[in-house]
């Protein structure tokens, strides 16, 4: 009987993220819609090609909504306290949305983003993970300018 | 007289913006709720349930005869934004009560992320091919797109 409970108790909390309503924003759906593509769409798909759209999906809701982010940022660059805070919650927002692909081990589709968006800590995981030294080399030459150097240095 | 001043920007309950990005967000708005439009054919189930949540969340009643819950929805675009949460919602409860098949719960998240991803691309393309009309616009504030915005 205890273990009945116990079962079921467990069986609806597994698919709690799933019934209970979520944050009321555009960004906080499309957030949500990425994790259910991922987790659930891909969880589910018995077929590498269905894996492989449902990849792509995801990677297309990233894209814009990263791209959205990246004007906010840009608009914010005049005024230095305001950019600083923006580009705090960018970043955060950006390195939790590329970690979904890295988990997944979408390694190309992330460094695509990344290198799009400036993600440093994401390429640098991608070159590490796919012990790819000549990507490396070729984000140092293209990004160098940028602090990549300096970040991988650091990393 | 620096009128002309007063008129590039507007205030909402985030603060103020300029209003050339303010009728930028709009047309955007416009060209999401097109591509909607044009996805919401008959038996499209997720939307149907999406729509009756957003009017259900607004406290909007079906009054007049004459008037759908369609009609109600998309007379009032410029709130758009509701659409999203009720959709992801409707998205996944209907996903977490099928049972039993894993690929029919695929091609709901498939469809479901196909729509918002026309939505959403309409708005990103018109701002694309509009931004430099809004870059001639002086503005000193700080730009948040709609799809953006964390409440």
């Amino acid at each position: 009987m205890r273990f009945l409970f116990l079962f079921i108790f467990y069986y609806n909390n597994l698919f709690l993220f799933l019934k209970v309503p979520g944050p009321r924003s555009v960004r906080s759906s499309i957030i949500r819609l990425i994790h259910l593509v991922v987790e659930e769409g891909v969880g589910n798909a018995d077929d590498a090609g269905l894996r492989s759209n449902l990849w792509s999906q995801a990677a297309n809701l990233a894209d814009i909504l990263l791209d959205a982010l990246k004007m906010y940022l840009d608009s914010c660059e005049e005024n230095p306290s305001l950019f600083a805070q923006a580009k705090q919650e960018v970043q955060a927002e950006r390195s939790a949305i590329l970690e979904l692909f890295l988990k997944g081990r979408e390694f190309e589709r992330a460094a695509l983003l990344a290198e799009k968006y400036i993600d440093f800590g994401t390429l640098l995981t991608v070159c590490d993970q796919t012990m790819n030294e000549d990507k490396l080399n070729v984000y140092i030459d293209k990004l160098g300018d940028s602090g990549f150097t300096e970040f991988a240095c650091k990393w | 007289m620096s009128i002309w001043n007063e008129l590039t920007a507007i205030g909402d309950r985030r603060g103020a913006k300029s209003s050339a990005f303010s009728l930028m967000e709009h047309a955007e708005k416009l060209r999401s709720s097109l591509a909607l439009r044009a996805l919401h054919t008959p038996g499209s189930t997720l939307i149907d349930a999406a729509i009756r949540r957003v009017l259900q969340e607004r406290a909007v009643e079906l009054s007049n005869d004459k008037l759908t819950q369609q009609d109600l929805f998309y007379r009032h675009i410029s709130a758009l934004g509701d659409f999203f949460p009720c959709f992801v919602d409707v998205v996944c409860e209907t996903v977490a009560n099928i049972s039993g098949s894993p690929h029919d719960k695929v091609k709901q998240i498939g469809t479901a992320a196909n729509f918002i991803i026309a939505m959403t691309n309409a708005a990103r393309d018109y701002r694309a091919r509009n931004i430099e009309q809004m870059d001639q616009c002086e503005s000193t504030f700080e730009i948040l797109p709609w799809i953006a915005v964390i409440s």
